[in-house]
């Protein structure tokens, strides 16, 4: 029987992170650049080819995320 | 601020049918790679049986005073061949060095270039060798394909295992004033020949083995999960996260296991191999600000960043990774394997329009 859904590949990767030991948010980050980053990002992601096309609104998650 | 939806979907769309109208389902990676222990010793050798007599070494200064230049050189060293060297390059390699390693080679009239590091030397040296027959800024190459037609003859000998620098035609380089990195690529900067040679990274610190592995897993899963497949593209995306799930945990545990780095540096440049054919995405785009923003290391902003923009992708990403979850060891189902297995599964004689990897047993 196949694995079914996107967590447990996406949980196997966080976990291999942990165990290397890097971290999964960093304090160098500050919510006053989301901005000029997400702006960025966003140029830039439009010339790849990822699975859909990113939204501001995503890439803000994103960083909350890894924003200790 | 962002471009309306429909302008940036229309746009790649565009892209996309540029894309594959130009570089075809065919694959690209026309070098050959020797691998293992020992492998920069034959590298170097096919370097002096090529004829070059006056090479370019492009790395940094502390790998330099660690001996390990010296120690992948050793044949160039001992047949005579006349070293130059340009060993500024440093972490995110800025224009201004690269027109100091250009002045180097052009001053010096050096016939080739090897490259010895990381994905910082490695990138640099590539855009040093585009400047051999063009007086063009190296800024103005910014972009997709727009590097020169021609370059000095290329050599790779990577001394980390992630970056993937050694299999791909681009390179990324910063610029001092915003710290903005741009993203430089062109057919020529492909490295002609590599070596993957696993005793170059028996010391290797932890914290960059950790960091250079994450970055080589996300490039296999970031070619693997768009929405552009060709050439072998799949297959090494598969072997590049295949590698690194279950090699790094192994190298972290047992750093000056041979197999072990032979094994990351396998999955490294699968990694390599497959962006080379189909590009990174949305997880690189993301880090790159981080990597300008705040200097964080590469290979650790992918690892923060790249959970959350597969959580972002939803349904879109989830048939790709559910194909992925054995090869990260889900439910047990990745099989054991050796390095050596790596390259045989591969096939890349079969796949490529000649040889590109060849197996050293020494």
């Amino acid at each position: 029987m196949g694995v079914s859904g996107a967590a447990p590949a996406i949980d196997a990767m966080e976990s291999l992170r942990e165990s290397v030991g890097l971290p999964g948010n960093s304090e160098a980050i500050k919510a006053a650049d989301y901005e000029k980053i997400i702006e960025r990002a966003l140029e830039e992601s439009d010339g790849y080819f990822s699975p859909r096309i990113l939204t501001a609104p995503d890439v803000e998650q994103v960083l909350k995320s890894i924003t200790a | 601020m962002a471009k309306p939806m429909f302008i940036r979907s229309a746009k790649r769309r565009f892209n996309f049918t540029m894309a594959r109208l130009l570089f075809g389902d065919k694959s690209t990676a026309p070098h050959f790679a020797l691998v293992g222990p020992g492998s920069a010793n034959h590298l170097c050798q096919r370097i002096v049986e090529s004829g070059h007599q006056r090479i370019l070494i492009v790395t940094d200064k502390p790998l330099r005073e660690l001996g390990l230049v010296d120690q992948a050189c050793e044949t160039l060293i001992k047949a005579g061949i006349d070293l130059v060297w340009y060993d500024g390059v440093q972490p995110d390699p800025t224009f201004t060095q690269v027109r100091e390693g250009a002045q180097i080679l052009r001053e010096q009239a050096c016939t080739a270039i090897l490259a010895v590091g990381g994905g910082s030397s490695m990138d640099a040296a590539k855009i040093i060798a585009a400047t051999l027959d063009s007086s063009d800024d190296p800024e103005s190459w910014a972009g997709i394909n727009k590097a020169p037609e021609t370059a000095a003859p290329l050599y790779a000998i990577p001394t980390t295992a992630g970056t993937g620098s050694e299999a791909t035609m681009g390179a990324v380089i910063t610029h001092e004033g915003d710290q903005s990195k741009v993203v430089i690529s062109g057919a020529a900067l492909l490295p002609v020949a590599v070596a993957l040679d696993s005793n170059l990274l028996l010391a290797l610190p932890p914290a960059i083995t950790a960091a250079t592995g994450l970055d080589a897993l996300t490039h296999g899963v970031e070619a693997y999960i768009g929405i552009w497949s060709r050439g072998t593209s799949a297959e090494t995306a598969r072997m590049c996260v295949r590698g690194v799930a279950h090699w790094l945990p192994r190298v972290m545990a047992e750093p000056g296991d041979p197999e072990a780095r032979l094994g990351m540096s396998m999955a490294a440049y699968y990694g390599g191999v497959a962006i080379n054919q189909v590009n990174v995405g949305a997880v690189h785009a993301i880090a790159h600000q981080l990597g300008a923003f705040y200097h964080l290391p590469h290979g650790v902003a992918n690892a923060m960043v790249l959970p959350h923009v597969l959580r972002v992708f939803g349904n879109s990403a989830t048939a790709r990774l559910e194909e992925l979850a054995p090869l990260m060891g889900v439910s047990g189902a990745a099989p054991a394997i050796d390095a050596m297995e790596s390259l045989m599964f591969c096939g890349f004689s079969e796949t490529l329009q000649r040889p590109a990897l060849k197996s050293w047993h020494p």
